[in-house]
């Protein structure tokens, strides 16, 4: 139990957004985030990330609480994709990487793991053209692969299939699939697209109506979800 | 197949190279400013003065404005783009934030409304980094209140207006011999600088390089948005150290060399295009040495060595720079390499 929550309210001072709720994911999980616009799955991130304070209640990082962690502690465990970044158009594909590094000089062994994300992600055409000139696909892997360069062991990701066609989709699934398998990472997906989600997640959180509803079955969470 | 590693070598030798040319051109042009001019020093007398005269045109005259150049060329291309990165905008310079409209008012209420001194320029140089000094608080009195950048530009350009609104009314006012004072100022100059004041200016600008390149990861990590939402603290704090440090060489430099025109907004550019690099690690020192070796340029095509007269230095750099700034015009919505 990597990640667990006990008795949490996040949301903003005056406007709290949920009733208290636990929860505990183990690492390796994908966690399918569903729920209205403005229920509240940006600012669950944002709450992790440290950007939002949490209203009551104590979240736990392999025992430790998150509010005993510093800034760039809480950065290396949380690396969050919001739906829509700004990224300078002029900046190549490989700046984009290295900067989400902050260093002079990469050691080799930094190197390597760099082109291991590269190739993981199909970006190796890609690396010495600028941002502007790619297709959105194309945006969303680069993106993605600067999240992974911070290795962090949680990702969150905010409405990742966004403006992919179905085959940048299907690449995509496979990607988030592999990180959960092959690299162990714990993975939310918060999304409305439920086809994209069903090939992907083994739990589903739907937030409504500030009540959250943890389901294994995503299956008949789906359903449920559809029926309102 | 390419691994970044490659590809990071690349650009460490590119960048090393163009140091060494641009090294290399300062040097050159250096020479010529101060062996070419109507004193008639020749070439080998720049390294060892002949007589007295000669060695004071160069002590007194030559090497303090050669100095000027150097120092304002860099100082101005720094802040820059220092200010291009913090507007996320490669056509926004030293001037957009209204600080050298503030020193042209400071001026102007010297020179037409009768606070000169005699012919001294420090009233002039004061009240120039007192306005300017004025207009960055006035603008950070109200940034606080704005969401983006933005707001900041606009008030800042609004603020341009106002001053420039004041020093019209000033202008029609005033008499002819303090109408071309201020003219004069307006038109910049490298000349009016003595060995004091460059030593005050260079040493501010080597501590703001030095607080701005500490913070170069911070400014890569900006412009991948990496410090939108979750980092809105570091973001501000960084934007305000940004725009501070811009803010305040600016005030200086305009202040003793009047509002030198576009070198601010095209040398970052240019640099960019040389180098194809957005890597402020990179960006900093290229673009400070290719401001200087542009300066010292201006400065020498101004001087026109073939003739007897010269230009003002504002005339050239805007021939020089307004070129540059309408080919990345062209260049940013040309979808090409």
């Amino acid at each position: 139990m990597s990640l667990s929550g006990e008795n949490i309210v996040f949301g903003y001072h005056k406007k709290p957004l949920v009733v208290p709720f636990s929860f505990s994911v183990e690492s390796g999980k994908i966690i399918a985030l569903i729920g209205l616009n403005g229920s509240g799955k940006t600012t669950f991130f944002k709450t992790l990330m440290g950007g939002v304070p949490l209203l009551s209640g104590t979240i736990k990082w392999e025992g430790r609480d998150l509010k005993d962690l510093s800034f760039a502690e809480r950065h290396k465990i949380f690396s969050w994709l919001p739906a829509r970044k700004v990224i300078e158009e002029r900046l190549k594909v490989f700046e984009i990487l290295t900067f989400s590094i902050s260093s002079d000089s990469f050691r080799e062994d930094v190197l390597s793991q760099m082109d291991e994300v590269i190739r993981l992600l199909n970006l190796e055409e890609f690396l010495e053209l600028p941002y502007h000139l790619l297709s959105e696909g194309q945006k969303k892997k680069v993106e993605i692969a600067a999240l992974l360069m911070k290795k962090s062991p949680v990702i969150l990701f905010d409405e990742p299939s966004v403006f992919l066609d179905v085959s940048n989709q299907l690449e995509l699934v496979k990607v988030i699939k592999n990180l959960s398998l092959e690299k162990g990472k714990t993975i939310f997906i918060s999304s409305h697209n439920l086809d994209f989600l069903r090939a992907c997640a083994d739990v589903c959180w739907e937030i409504s109506d500030t009540n959250i509803f943890i389901d294994k079955d995503i299956q008949s969470a789906f359903a449920r979800y559809f029926d309102k | 197949m390419t691994s970044i590693k490659d590809i990071l070598l690349k650009e460490k030798r590119k960048f090393r190279l163009w140091m060494l040319i641009l090294l290399l051109v300062i040097t050159v042009f250096s020479i010529l400013e101060l062996s070419l001019g109507s004193a008639g020093i020749s070439f080998v007398e720049v390294f060892s003065p002949q007589n007295e005269y000669a060695e004071f045109v160069l002590r007194e005259i030559r090497i303090p404005r050669l100095l000027t150049a150097i120092l304002i060329g860099a100082a101005l291309s720094f802040s820059g783009l220092v200010l291009q990165t913090v507007f996320r905008n490669p056509l926004v310079g030293p001037s957009v934030l209204g600080i050298s409209s503030g020193a042209s008012l400071g001026v102007a209420l010297v020179t037409m409304a009768g606070f000169s001194l005699g012919h001294s320029d420090i009233p002039k140089v004061f009240a120039a980094i007192l306005f300017s000094m004025s207009v960055l608080l006035l603008l950070f009195s109200v940034a606080g209140r704005f969401r983006d950048n933005a707001s900041v530009l606009i008030v800042g350009m609004l603020i341009s207006y106002l001053a420039g609104a004041v020093v019209d009314i000033l202008i029609f006012v005033s008499d002819n011999d303090a109408l071309k004072e201020y003219t004069l100022w307006g038109m910049g100059s490298f000349s009016r600088m003595n060995y004091g004041e460059i030593l005050v200016v260079a040493t501010l600008l080597l501590v703001a390089y030095i607080i701005v390149y500490k913070n170069r990861h911070l400014m890569n990590l900006y412009l991948i948005g990496e410090l939108d939402e979750v980092n809105e603290k570091r973001k501000k704090r960084l934007i305000f150290l940004l725009i501070i440090v811009a803010g305040i060489i600016t005030a200086f430099v305009t202040a003793f060399c009047g509002p030198i025109a576009f070198i601010g907004i095209a040398i970052p550019n240019l640099m960019r295009f040389v180098l194809k690099i957005s890597d402020h690690k990179y960006l900093l020192p290229g673009t400070v040495l290719l401001g200087a070796a542009v300066a010292v340029m201006c400065d020498l095509l101004s001087a026109m060595p073939w003739s007897d007269h010269s230009l003002p230095v504002n005339a050239v750099t805007s021939l020089f720079g307004i070129p540059i700034i309408v080919f990345m015009i062209f260049k940013s919505r040309h979808k090409s390499l």
